[in-house]
């Protein structure tokens, strides 16, 4: 991962595969609110702020999406519930995009932090 | 630097919004967790189906069963014991009705505003006040006791040594049933799949125990025997006396309320139907008379009870009844008898019943077939057959309730019996679900030695109901029902179905047939040991129907030494009419039966029971027997008797002829044939004219003595409540018999003495100018069925409602689907003894309580139309023919 004392950075492809598929897994855990690191990842590894965001909020909504899919394909009345409960699938998909943009935010600031307090010393080092 | 400083900390900030954990439906962490694919509302949408094929684990269960799911969602259970039969039927209840069993369990226990809110804060003070629940642990330490051969000192006429081993068998099913329902949550839990209720209400269901089975009974035998009519009564009662007089009053009343009634049906006939018009000119010594109270405080206990009251009664939400009819084998077409049962109970979504049928071992070389209905929550077959008996049900409308008041001291101590008692103080808490979190609520319910004290607005009554202050044995019946290898055996059985009260009709596949009002019925007596209601007086039957003087020397109590038993109850056995008839009607007249007074505190307007006898002495007049197929075309009989006699009534008040659109109503009425189907507008004048010519008799007196003698402005809606209550067919008494009668007479009209006949011809006016209002100039809109909607609604959720559909019937008729589109046959059942395998049945609705499963309403619309599913009685999971899923119940 780490190239000298600066982290691995990913282009957009393969960081929304790794932002998808570990979305999916923390789902599976039933703790819905895990799929924040999935975010943090997204935002740690981009090698860009717009890498960060739509790594996030794209991986997080494919990760829903590909549950919506299964369940889709399970013989029940999902029509009528999609009817019934199309308010919480509109709001909810905007706010898991939200929560995708937000937490990928969160790792990309955090990371982008950390990288420049690590390369400040180095610069007084070669002051001296 | 500072840029990224800045952007962490608005990210931060908006996660924080996102994720904290706000208790609202509409918080984003809500939102967010709601419609999460894996997590939220979905994965319990999903489990409304079974597998087609599927193995289910649950610990403790003796040897595997097997489970057929039929093409309605019917269970059809096969075991090897009955102990097994009960772990699955509990798994299956809890899959297919947790929240509606939870919800009830709440109701009960007066916790529901733990998980709802303030809303519901005075229903959950009103129940625990009420104390079902006390009543159900004191029935769980009975049947404890039966099992330890104890005897219960309060029903001294129980023998105990006959039932030892049932209760013994009960707890272990009752254990057994438990432990499925808490599979059931526990593998619902873990999938993620508990109703999509408990989700948007944002709670998990608690285990389900013993205890809280006998609470669902308790909530039952509430919705069937519990009632503040003895309060509103007496206000009734005091406002009659103090504008008339003692001796007028008290007629006025008996013409309101009538104990016997001129125009009447009972269950049991007599040679000639009796007339008895009641004296009040003589009242004897024993006529109780009441005390003067404060009635603004009586009547904000009642108001209390009214608005808690769509929660209070989810068994009963208006006056509504039930039919069951027994036809020996004499009048039918296959020489065997035919049993039919449709309980009107309040139809909601899911229903109130939960149908299946099981076949268990009962020893090596015995098993036992049987199908019927179970109330979620309760592992027991209620209403049904087994393949040698079967039976159904209609509500006695039991009288198992009074109030007491008391003289009361400076010290709060009330008079009992010449001395000063103190009040028995219980505190406890109610839990109030806020936005913040939770709120405790500290409360103290009293107790007399007549039980806990309802207090309201100054004035307090103790509340003696038999399902709060003793235990009961119906688990025994029901268990010995699912038994009975003949007819006799379970008229046995009948000895201990206690509360509510029920009229069993029953029949077995040798033909024999009968007829029990099976419940224990306190026998009032005073303390000198003299009965206090007798049926040679009849005004004795008003004071069961009346608060009771609990500090009176001569205080009137319920003897628990002697009660009514079953075995005093009204019971035939192969009569010989051929057949019997119940819809809640009375049972016998007073010179045949010596408890008439005190076994049920109303009975229903004839006209049902009425309408059955005729549709099958018509059919046997035809056709000389009755078949399965006509017992089908009576139970939706859609006739309505009180029609038939009050519409010629109505033509005769314009026997000079009428104009413009009365004259067109009245064509209409003149040709209709008397039948509520949804496209004439005939049904539509006649339902608007009733309450209003009801109104215009008694409304004007009410207003008059509320106004004059009781002090308090009544409302639209308490008015109308008191004028509804008066039974139709007193109403057609008077019509048919007293023309000039009093009630006719408006008292605000001075000068002028209205009577039957200028009153019928104002009331259709009325009743024409409203419908105008409502639905228009034009008549053609006014069709039966634009005005008479099914209203099966959810219990919190309006998404979850069954469809508004056009409904055929109304309140009075044999398919008696109420005004209101929300009481009605919660089951229909014809049990055919020739061959029990091809009996019929239908709900109102489905199996599923989940909205989303195929099952959720999938009968309703057969049910609406008539139809029917068979009820088949398959001996092994390969016979049953339907077969939609197949699971495999294996211990852990």
């Amino acid at each position: 991962m780490f190239r000298g004392d600066r982290m691995e950075k990913f282009t957009f492809p393969p960081l929304l595969i790794i932002t998808f598929v570990s979305a999916t897994i923390l789902q599976l855990t039933t703790i819905w609110q895990l799929t924040v690191i999935a975010g943090l990842i997204a935002g740690i590894f981009a090698k860009d702020f717009k890498t960060a965001i739509l790594c996030g909020a794209i991986g997080f909504l494919a990760s829903w999406l590909l549950f919506f899919l299964v369940l889709f394909q399970l013989p029940n009345s999902l029509a009528i519930a999609f009817s019934v409960f199309s308010m919480f699938f509109g709001i909810g998909l905007i706010l898991t995009i939200v929560l995708g943009m937000t937490c990928a935010s969160i790792g990309y600031f955090s990371i982008r932090i950390l990288e420049e307090k690590r390369a400040k010393p180095s610069r007084t080092e070669s002051k001296r | 630097m500072k840029k990224e400083l800045v952007g962490l900390g608005i990210s931060i900030f908006i996660a924080v919004a996102l994720l904290a954990p706000i208790p609202s439906l509409y918080s984003p962490s809500s939102l967010l967790g709601l419609s999460n694919p894996y997590t939220g509302v979905w994965p319990s949408i999903y489990s409304g189906s079974y597998p087609a094929h599927g193995t289910i684990i649950i610990p403790g269960m003796e040897h595997n069963a097997t489970v057929v799911i039929d093409s309605y969602g019917v269970p059809h259970i096969f075991a090897e014991s009955e102990k097994d039969v009960s772990y699955v039927i509990g798994y299956l209840h809890a899959h297919d009705r947790l929240f509606q069993m939870d919800l009830q369990r709440r109701l009960v226990e007066g916790r529901l505003s733990e998980v709802i809110g303030s809303e519901t804060y005075e229903a959950d003070l009103l129940y625990r006040v009420l104390g079902l629940y006390r009543g159900a642990n004191i029935t769980l330490e009975l049947l404890q006791n039966v099992a330890a051969g104890q005897l219960i000192n309060y029903y001294p006429q129980l023998d105990v040594s006959l039932v030892k081993d049932d209760a013994g068998k009960i707890l272990q099913l009752l254990d057994a049933y438990c432990a499925g329902v808490n599979a059931g949550i526990e593998s619902m839990k873990k999938s993620g799949s508990l109703p999509v209720e408990f989700k948007l209400l944002g709670y998990q269901p608690e285990p389900w125990t013993p205890l809280n089975v006998l609470e669902i009974d308790r909530l039952i035998s509430w919705g069937l025997t519990g009632t503040f009519d003895d309060l509103s009564l007496y206000l009734i009662y005091q406002g009659l006396i103090g504008k008339y007089g003692m001796q007028n009053g008290t007629q006025y009343l008996l013409e309101y309320f009538p104990i016997d009634r001129e125009i009447d049906h009972y269950i049991i006939p007599k040679g000639v139907n009796p007339i008895y018009v009641v004296n009040p000119a003589d009242p004897p010594e024993s006529s109780p008379t009441p005390a003067a109270m404060n009635v603004n405080g009586i009547n904000e206990i009642i108001e209390w009870a009214r608005k808690a009251k769509p929660l209070l009664d989810p068994i009963k939400q208006s006056f509504i009844g039930s039919n069951n009819w027994v036809v020996g084998g004499n009048l039918t077409d296959t020489g065997k008898p035919i049993v039919c049962n449709d309980p009107h109970l309040s139809l909601s979504a899911p229903g109130v019943w939960y149908e299946i049928q099981y076949v268990a071992k009962i020893s090596a070389s015995e098993t036992i077939n049987v199908r019927g209905v179970t109330f979620p929550g309760v592992g027991f077959v209620v209403i049904g057959s087994n393949t040698y008996v079967g039976w159904g049900f209609t509500n006695v409308m039991a009288d198992q309730m009074d109030f007491y008041y008391y003289n009361w001291n400076s010290a709060g101590q009330y008079s009992y019996k010449g001395t000063w008692r103190d009040v028995t103080h219980k505190p406890e808490e109610i839990l109030v679900k806020t936005d913040g979190g939770v709120e405790k609520h500290s409360i103290t319910l009293n107790f007399t030695v007549h039980g806990p004290l309802i207090e309201r607005g100054g004035i307090s009554f103790a509340a003696e109901w038999m399902g709060e202050r003793y235990g009961s044995t119906e688990a025994i019946a029901l268990y010995r029902y699912a038994h009975a290898k003949n007819a006799n055996d379970f008229l046995k059985g009948t000895y201990y179905f206690q509360m509510p009260p029920q009229n069993h009709v029953f029949a077995d596949i040798y033909g024999n047939f009968g007829y029990r009002a099976a419940g224990w019925y306190p026998n009032r007596t005073y303390s000198d040991g003299t009965m206090a209601i007798s049926a040679t007086n009849p005004m004795t039957a008003l004071i069961n129907r009346l608060p009771l003087n609990g500090s009176a020397s001569n205080v009137i109590e319920w003897n628990t030494s002697d009660w009514i038993d079953p075995n005093e109850a009204p019971t035939l056995w192969n009569p010989s009419r051929g057949f019997v008839v119940t819809a809640n009607n009375r049972h016998a007249s007073n010179d045949t039966y010596a408890y008439c007074y005190d076994i049920a505190w109303g009975y229903a307007d004839y006209y049902r029971a009425y309408r059955i006898e005729y549709d099958i002495n018509q059919t046997i007049i035809a056709k000389g027997r009755v078949s399965v197929d006509d017992m089908k075309n009576i139970q939706n009989d859609v006739f309505l008797v009180p029609a038939s006699t009050l519409v010629p009534k109505i033509l005769q008040a314009y026997a000079g002829g009428a104009s413009g659109d009365t004259q067109t109503a009245l064509n209409l009425l003149d040709a209709w044939n008397y039948t509520m189907v949804p496209d004439l507008v005939a049904p539509t004048i006649f339902v608007e004219w009733l309450p209003i010519f009801k109104n215009m008799t008694f409304a004007d007196e009410f207003i008059s003595i509320n106004q004059t003698v009781l002090g308090f402005i009544i409302s639209k809606s308490d008015l109308d409540d008191i004028v509804n209550s008066v039974p139709t067919n007193s109403l057609e008494a008077l019509t048919q018999l007293y023309q000039n009668n009093h009630w006719f007479d408006n008292v605000f009209t001075s000068g002028k003495k209205e009577n039957a006949t200028t009153i019928i011809r104002a009331s259709l006016e009325k009743a024409i100018q409203v419908l105008k209002t409502k639905y228009g100039d034009d008549m053609a809109q006014w069709e039966f069925g634009n005005i008479h909607k099914l209203q099966l609604n959810h219990q919190l959720l309006s998404w979850f409602d069954y469809p508004h559909w056009s409904a055929w019937g109304y309140s009075d008729c044999v398919n008696n689907i109420a005004s209101t589109g929300n009481s009605g046959p919660s089951w229909r059942e014809i049990l055919n003894f020739n061959y029990i395998g091809q009996s019929f049945c239908i709900i109102p609705g489905g199996q599923s309580g989940n909205p989303f499963s195929p099952h959720y309403y999938d009968q309703l619309r057969m049910w609406l139309d008539g139809q029917y599913k068979p009820m088949s009685f398959p001996t092994t999971s390969g016979a049953v023919t339907d077969a939609e899923s197949v699971l495999m119940f294996v211990s852990g």
